[in-house]
């Protein structure tokens, strides 16, 4: 058995590799001076690792998360992280509306024609479509269409990150 | 099992201080040093730390059936590349503001339970590596976990926590001639 490299000595002391090799690296190391040298060194470095990443813990943490829970309350979170972005998205729709929406329909209608089969480029002509049909609604003192759709986008999103892991939430 | 957990935080919502300090004793430490390894600060940690538990209590129903130590450190992971993320961006955007608000290392207590020169200069190296093979080495060599457990906390392939725990480590040889 020709020298294992660098990584499987580490999956080998990490515990990470498949039962049926560590007979044959075991029996490697009590032949090979090389190797069994080579992952003395390895598990003096883990011990290295581990000795300097040691962190004690703040005593005081309790405290913090006391101070820092006071500030937060049902009412504030969804005022400060949902409906505050809502409302702020609504009023660029509005102002999108107002400023742009015939520039940006006829910007559309030059893109569909040179569009073609691309797909994509399709795809987000459509986006552009919703985006303006939902800038008219606004422009024309409607804005409750925005509103709901913008506010089923922003649930799936929070739905979606919290599935992968919460980003958005905490 | 959940039931206690999710109880806990809930409890610790409605004001209960033994609940809000028995998640800083249960949860706490591990979430804390996983931030310390990636932030390179002591009181950014301990910040980091406090919102994401305060942010639990605050809103229990977040958490997962089967809230397990991977997600903690899953939500702490991402809570962290977040506050890394929002740093390099003001460094670029605002450098004056940056010098201004940016936290200087400074000799924390941590400092003094380091024995040796070699551990401060292994830790100055471990902090030199990019944030999520940062990440890789301390959940591995500190907190011990799999590399299935690192790929789950992570969210990457399984063999891709072997190969970037290597890298990370011929990179910590280069730096440290004598590792």
């Amino acid at each position: 058995m020709p020298c294992p490299s660098d990584i499987i000595w580490q999956c080998y002391l990490d515990g990470e590799l498949p039962p049926a090799q560590y007979t044959d690296l075991e029996s490697h190391l009590a032949q090979c001076l090389t190797c069994s040298t080579r992952v003395a060194v390895i598990r003096e470095e883990n011990e290295m690792l581990a000795a300097s990443l040691a962190v004690p813990v703040p005593k005081d943490l309790a405290v913090f998360i006391e101070r820092r829970l006071a500030g937060y309350s049902d009412r504030g979170i969804y005022w400060l992280r949902f409906f505050l972005p809502l409302l702020g998205l609504t009023s660029a729709i509005m102002a999108l509306g107002m400023a742009w929406l015939p520039l940006l329909a006829q910007l559309r209608d030059v893109l569909s024609l040179v569009a073609g089969g691309n797909l994509l480029l399709r795809a987000s002509l459509e986006a552009a479509r919703l985006t303006l049909l939902l800038a008219g609604d606004a422009m024309r003192g409607s804005p409750v269409l925005p509103a709901l759709t913008l506010l089923t986008i922003s649930l799936l999103l929070m739905k979606l990150k919290l599935l992968k892991g919460g980003r958005v939430n905490v | 099992m959940r039931e206690e957990n999710e109880a806990l935080f809930v409890r610790a919502a409605s004001g209960d201080l033994q609940a809000v300090a028995g998640i800083a004793t249960q949860y706490g430490p591990d979430l804390f040093r996983l931030a310390r390894c990636l932030l390179n600060s002591y009181e950014e940690a301990r910040d980091a730390v406090a919102d994401i538990i305060a942010r639990l209590c605050a809103d229990p129903g977040i958490i997962p059936s089967g809230l397990s130590r991977s997600w903690l450190m899953r939500v702490t992971y991402n809570h962290c590349v977040d506050l890394l993320r929002r740093r390099k961006t003001l460094q670029r955007l605002l450098p004056k503001i940056y010098d201004r608000t940016a936290v200087r290392p400074q000799p924390g207590p941590e400092q003094t339970a380091l024995k040796t020169a070699e551990q401060v200069s292994v830790r100055q190296a471990v902090a030199g590596l990019p944030e999520q093979e940062r990440a890789i080495v301390f959940l591995r060599y500190y907190q011990g976990l799999s590399y299935a457990e690192i790929a789950a906390v992570l969210g990457i392939p399984g063999p891709t926590v072997g190969t970037r725990l290597h890298r990370a480590r011929e990179k910590l040889r280069k730096r440290l001639d004598h590792f």
